[in-house]
């Protein structure tokens, strides 16, 4: 996949209707975005010392 | 007699300096307790609970986490339907100091830790406490030590389970919980 691997999605929720909706029509909505963590295997979020 | 290489002697002394080293530094946590209170290992296992909400607290960002029993709880309706929460309900509260992302400084993330409090239900054990028994166990990065709370904690904590009743009080309606489960 174009992607690097990751398939991405976003859902909007909306709370009068309490529904979700897609946003995006493929799954490539988050890879340019991830780019800048491609070190990271494109993963933002580390994991919180607890 | 066979000689040993002199650089396979200072190999095997690096090694064991670094074993030794780890075993007197590495603290168990599940073996720290507040004095006449709670302790930690009350909670063992709570890194893998699922979270209630997040909330931000002052100068501090938090996860609050709950047991299995509590969730369960909560996705019943308690506390908003009137209904205490079961014996056997536990939370824990992790505190971090924020920090900006490195990769995107738009986001304000967890940096490191700064404390963790726990509360856990024994209607019985904890009659003069609402009910719930309170700890807070301060978080030490640079020796990655956790100890319990004291008078110069904010807020101050006393050597025993009640630390959070008189802050809690304010929320007696809702048996003494602030936190409400977020929508997901």
């Amino acid at each position: 996949m174009d992607t690097n691997e990751w398939g991405y999605a976003e859902f909007a929720y909306d709370a009068a209707s309490d529904t979700f909706a897609p946003t995006q029509k493929d799954a490539k909505c988050g890879a340019a975005y991830h780019e800048i963590a491609a070190a990271k295997d494109y993963i933002f979020t580390e994991y919180g010392h607890r | 007699m066979t000689r040993i290489p002199s650089s396979v002697i200072v190999i095997i002394a690096v090694v064991l300096a670094v074993l030794g080293g780890r075993s007197i530094s590495a603290q168990d946590k599940y073996a720290v307790q507040v004095p006449d209170g709670l302790a930690f290992s009350e909670f063992r296992g709570y890194e893998a609970w699922q979270v209630v909400s997040i909330s931000q607290d002052g100068d501090l960002i938090a996860a609050i986490l709950a047991n299995p029993v509590m969730i369960d709880a909560y996705l019943a309706g308690v506390p908003g339907n009137g209904k205490p929460f079961p014996d056997g309900a536990k939370m824990a509260k992790i505190h971090w100091n924020p920090k900006k992302m490195e990769t995107f400084p738009a986001a304000t993330v967890p940096g490191s830790q700064h404390d963790v409090d726990f509360m856990v239900k024994d209607s019985k054990r904890f009659a003069d406490s609402g009910g719930w028994g309170w700890a807070v166990f301060e978080y030490d990065a640079a020796s990655d030590t956790f100890t319990p709370g004291t008078s110069a904690s904010k807020p101050p904590q006393g050597t025993d389970a009640k630390c959070g009743f008189a802050c809690h009080t304010i929320v007696k309606t809702r048996d003494y919980v602030f936190t409400d489960y977020g929508h997901r």
